[in-house]
């Protein structure tokens, strides 16, 4: 008997064994299986080692996981996200629908879409696997009739070009039944907000389709991740929001035929490329006689060239919006806007310059000598050396130069104004010139004297025969070639062009902000959206306050119920409530608890908010208590009060004290937890604000107008809950006894 | 008929039995102080008189009515009686004229005014009339305790438990506190006072309950329990004598141990220096170098005991020794270094053979 047991254990540990093997081996299968439909040719390389931002739970990331696996993904609860991700630099590439990639382009000025075909995607409906209606076939069929008589194809043009929409409106039933549409209405141009409408190509196709098929719409709105929790508890019937079919989803829910098919792309931020040719018919300034000058004379024809006295005046014109542009050699612009925050170097190589010492005609043995040196210097990398101790600007580092005390004397002109070439720190003679050549006339043998001179005056000098050679940041040109011989180059540069920093000023940021302002309120009422938003904030705060302080009594009564079983009860739901995230415990109501009931977001979100907001307040009354001391409730007995109007006059009021504090801070924090109420397509503020944000691609205003309504509800509460508190202050009143 | 009578009255904690069978009266007029040792029930019994605790077993009854049984109802009652606790339990959400009105317009059914004008009353009655408008906390500790009378004077009560009113109070605001109880016992309040303060037990009393082990161990007029006690453990405690003994086998013996006991308890009694030295002393050399050398016995046990007390300044130790009947006071050389020491420094020193031991009693 007791052998047949155990064999029988055996067996079922085997087939446990078994099942968990085969479930294993399918679903490794699927992946296989997947793999073959659903890509094209990866053509970008690029995307192998690099940080992917990607929609969390959408089809991209496991294809990437699956196709690039040394690639970081990294998953973003809305497309929104996303891509800030990619413009704030933490990832190098977002991957997602063509379509969207557009969009992004269009709305920023930084992202460009690749159009590299990375993987194609059928877009269909989902639906809660195993309808028992037929739903799925009706719209199965429209879908084909659709196809065929082209609408499918009109609807998608509506939408194809992104800056010119064709929103056509979409007829509704007023009666028939009602099907509940999913979608994240944050996905331009497939589903998104425009004049507060929902329009999109999803909305559009679903909408005619279901129209057609004599069904009433609802639309809800929610984070793409949880639309198919949603569609599987049932909160949802169809989910619409260009959702590939793939056989993982299939698993889980059941799919239309594609209405939509395209391809998945991956947008990168441009490369700063500067496009020269705005530089014909600009201002440019410049230092006069400067070989930039020369070079933007004969090179950009339709510019105005505004020649300047000194660079520090170039500079001048083009902070007083005199001059559009300016432009020197790169690394003495850096030099000369280090100070400076409303002036940035756009780093554009114009021209590239060559600088090298200027011998006077004829002076070949110097110049050979100078020469083999500055060779030998280039091949053992000590030139590259010396010039890296003046890149970086501001933060030299100054060596000394050697100096013999016998040898020929050679005389070195030089200007000691062009900061890093030559220039004096701290008294001294110092700068990529200084160290070049007085360690190669160091090495030579000679000894060094330095003459600082005006620049124009120095090459006379030399013809003269006053100064040896020429150490001052010289450019070679073929003109000054005609005057004198120049060594071999020991410093390329190129010449580069400033622009005015116009996020640096104080009037451009205010005009910016007007702008934000506008595009993220005014713009197609969007206003409206954060009142609406604001009214559901509120509306569920109130009910959570109300739903919550009564759990909050209701467990404070259990606790110190005389039966163990409640007593028991609270302290479970307690530590259970304690150890989950309000966003799980938000989700699990949602999906799970009230997953077949239909009932309204502001039930859910006050459910789920209350159980939290109760649990604190219990907490709250439960600490209020034992801070009544236990001789209060001696007194009251002794003194001959029956217990219930004991604690009503001589407990309550004390308790009252003691709670109201902690209440008040729970309930602040309840109020930012209610932000997360997105989460389970309740529209709240934060939802409104993330709405704009997708259509906006701004960050700042709509986060910071968020930011400032949360603040100031939070600060009414605190205001008037404590002004509560000390009108219940009775040492505040006045000391008298009313009669 | 007894205003209160006590029938068999237990109560435990637990396992824990701290009244092990109370039988008493308490007559109308009566001022009775419960004295006796801490741990001993004083505070348990009249927290059971008024349902502060629930009684295990026996019966309460008041004026003829058993008030344990299910009819009664307890909080009126408690109306009847009125407490002052050692920890005050005054309002602190309340003025103090608030806290003594408070009871009297809800129970009963004063007008506001009429509780004012007692309230008034009562206050100057322990001369606080004019802290009437100051909250519990503005008070000071015997101040807080003579709001906590006034406010069960306002019910009118026919007794008043008083649970160690003094007991939190600094020594400064004992004697105000005093006052107004002993001005209440000269009005014919009835009153049953669990107290430490022997003296004022004593002065306000008529009669006195002490109380150990859960039981009244000697009842009587108050003149005759502090001033004639029957019962030895009355007797000490009333004397105020204290003790402390050591125990140990020859081998455990630690003279160390031993002095140190001896001198830490001198300090904490306050007796004289030189008494105690002397009395460390004698003890050394009777254990160190008679009794442990010499005494016919193994092993030999050896346990040395002091009582010292206050009230009649006397300190007595007693050695004892076990084995044969051995005296080293006679059977040793009179001019041995440790016997001279010994009867140096005793007043007074006496050997007698019992039971087995040797026992030497010396007074110092």
């Amino acid at each position: 008997m007791k052998n047949q047991r155990e064999k029988a254990k055996v067996f079922a540990f085997l087939m446990v064994l078994v099942l968990l093997l085969s479930l294993f081996l399918t679903s490794c299968g699927t992946n296989d299986s997947e793999g073959s439909s659903a890509e094209k040719a990866a053509t970008a390389d690029d995307l192998k080692n690099a940080k992917i931002s990607v929609v969390l739970g959408s089809n991209e990331a496991s294809l990437l996981t699956k196709y690039y696996p040394d690639a970081q993904v990294m998953e973003f609860n809305s497309a929104t996200d996303a891509l800030e991700a990619l413009r704030t630099k933490k990832v190098d590439y977002f991957v997602i629908q063509n379509s969207i990639l557009d969009i992004c382009e269009r709305n920023t000025n930084d992202v460009k879409n690749a159009h590299c075909e990375l993987f194609a995607s059928d877009n269909g409906f989902g639906f809660k696997k195993g309808r028992t209606d037929n739903l799925i076939e009706e719209i199965n069929g429209k879908i084909k009739e659709y196809q065929e008589n082209g609408r499918l194809d009109e609807m998608a043009s509506h939408w194809a070009d992104v800056n010119n929409y064709t929103v056509v409106d979409v007829p509704k039933n007023t009666t028939g039944k009602t099907i509940v549409v999913g979608t994240t209405g944050e996905l331009e141009p497939l589903n998104f907000y425009m004049n507060n409408e929902l329009v999109g190509l999803d909305i559009e196709i679903v909408g005619n389709i279901l129209y057609d098929l004599g069904y009433q719409v609802e639309y809800r709105c929610m984070a793409f991740g949880a639309l198919i929790p949603a569609l599987e508890s049932g909160k949802i019937d169809v989910l619409a929001s260009s959702m590939d079919i793939t056989e993982e989803r299939l698993k889980r829910i059941d799919c239309s035929d594609p209405y939509f098919c395209e391809y998945i792309s991956f947008a990168e931020l441009k490369d700063d490329v500067f496009d020269d040719s705005v530089l014909n018919g600009s201002k440019v300034a410049v230092r006069i006689g400067s070989y930039e000058s020369i070079w933007l004379t004969e090179h950009y024809p339709e510019a105005t060239i505004l020649e300047y006295n000194t660079i520090a005046d170039a500079l001048e014109a083009l902070r007083s919006h005199k001059a559009d542009y300016f432009s020197t050699y790169d690394l003495m612009l850096d030099v000369y806007i280090n100070q400076i925050d409303d002036v940035k170097n756009l780093h554009c190589q114009i021209a590239p310059v060559e600088s090298g010492f200027a011998f006077k005609k004829g002076n070949d043995k110097l110049r050979e000598e100078v020469n083999s040196r500055l060779r030998e210097y280039k091949e053992n990398g000590r030139l590259d050396e010396m010039l890296s101790h003046w890149s970086d600007v501001g933060n030299y580092v100054v060596e000394e130069v050697p100096q013999n005390t016998t040898g020929e004397t050679i005389i070195v002109g030089t200007t000691g104004e062009i900061e890093p070439f030559n220039f004096y720190i701290n008294n001294e003679l110092v700068g990529i010139d200084m160290e070049v050549i007085g360690n190669i006339l160091y090495d030579l043998g000679y000894q060094v004297e330095y003459k600082c001179m005006n620049f124009a005056a120095i090459m006379p000098a030399l013809e003269s025969g006053k100064v040896d050679i020429m150490a001052s940041g010289v450019s070679i040109t073929e003109e000054r070639k005609k005057t004198v011989d120049f060594s071999d180059a020991y410093s390329t540069d190129y010449v580069s062009l400033a622009v005015r920093d116009e996020n640096a000023t104080g009037g451009s940021f205010l005009t910016e902000l007007k702008e934000g302002l506008y595009d993220n309120l005014v713009k197609e009422a969007r206003y409206k959206m954060i009142l609406n938003g604001l009214g559901m904030t509120v509306a569920l705060t109130l009910a959570t306050a109300l739903f919550g302080t009564l759990l909050g009594i209701l467990l404070c009564l259990m606790k110190r119920s005389r039966f163990r079983v409640l007593r028991g009860i609270k302290n479970v739901y307690s530590t259970i409530i304690e150890g989950i995230p309000m966003v799980v415990i938000l989700m699990i109501v949602c999906y799970v608890i009230l997953g077949k009931v239909d009932i309204s977001g502001v039930i859910i979100g006050m459910i789920a908010f209350g159980m939290v907001f109760g649990n604190e307040v219990c907490g709250a009354i439960e600490n209020g208590l034992n801070n009544v001391e236990p001789g209060q409730y001696e007194a009251m007995s002794a003194l001959g009060f029956p217990d219930a109007l004991g604690f009503r006059t001589i407990i309550l009021p004390q308790l009252m004290r003691n709670i109201l504090p902690i209440y008040r801070a729970s309930f602040t924090s309840m109020i930012k937890a209610t932000a997360i109420a997105g989460y389970v397509a309740i529209q709240d503020l934060t939802k409104a604000g993330d709405i704009i944000r997708s259509r906006t691609f701004d960050a700042f205003i709509p986060l910071l107008i968020v930011a400032a309504i949360y603040f100031v509800i939070i600060w009414i509460v605190t205001l008037s809950l404590k002004w509560i508190e000390k009108s219940g202050d009775r040492k505040r009143r006045k000391r008298e006894v009313k009669l | 008929m007894s205003l209160i009578e006590i029938k068999g009255l237990k109560k435990s904690f637990g396992d824990l039995e701290v009244l092990a069978g109370i039988d008493t009266t308490i007559e109308k007029g009566d001022v009775i102080a419960v004295i006796g040792p801490s741990g001993t029930g004083k505070s348990t019994l009249i927290r059971c008189i008024n349902f502060l605790e629930t009684v295990t077993e026996g019966e309460i009854w008041m004026n003829g009515v058993n008030i344990l049984s299910k009819d009664v109802e307890k909080a009126k009652i408690c109306q009847k009686m009125g407490m002052v606790f050692q920890s005050f339990n005054l309002f602190p959400h309340l003025m103090v004229v608030e806290n003594i009105m408070k009871a009297p317009v809800k129970l009963l059914g004063l007008s506001k005014k009429e509780a004012f004008d007692k309230a008034m009353k009562l206050l100057d009655e322990v001369g606080l009339s004019n802290k009437a408008y100051s909250y519990p906390d503005e008070l000071s500790g015997g101040q807080k305790q003579r709001v906590a009378i006034a406010r069960a004077l306002a019910m009118d009560p026919e007794i008043l438990l008083l649970d160690e009113p003094t007991s939190a109070l600094d020594p400064m605001m004992v004697g105000e506190v005093m006052n107004v109880i002993r001005k209440l016992a000269n009005n014919g309040m009835t009153m049953m006072i669990v107290t430490h303060e022997m003296r004022f037990a004593r002065e306000i009393s008529n009669r006195t309950f002490f109380m150990d082990e859960g039981r009244i161990y000697e009842e009587g007029p108050s003149e005759q329990i502090f001033t004639n006690p029957q019962k030895p453990k009355t007797k000490a405690f009333l004397s105020n004598s204290k003790l402390y003994s050591y125990k140990a086998k020859d081998s455990d013996f630690e003279l160390m141990t031993l002095n140190n006991g001896i001198i830490v308890f001198g300090i904490s009694n306050n007796v004289e220096k030189n008494r105690i030295n002397r009395a460390s002393l004698i003890a050394e050399e009777l254990c160190m170098n008679c009794l442990l050398p010499d005494a016919k016995a193994d092993p030999i046990e050896i346990g040395v005991s002091l009582n010292y007390s206050a009230t009649e300044n006397t300190l007595n130790m007693l050695i004892t020794c076990n084995g044969d009947e051995y005296n080293p006071l006679t059977e040793k050389p009179e001019d041995d270094m440790s016997i001279k020491i010994i009867k140096g420094s005793a007043t007074q020193i006496e050997h007698a053979y019992k039971d087995g031991l040797n026992q030497f009693s010396i007074a110092i």
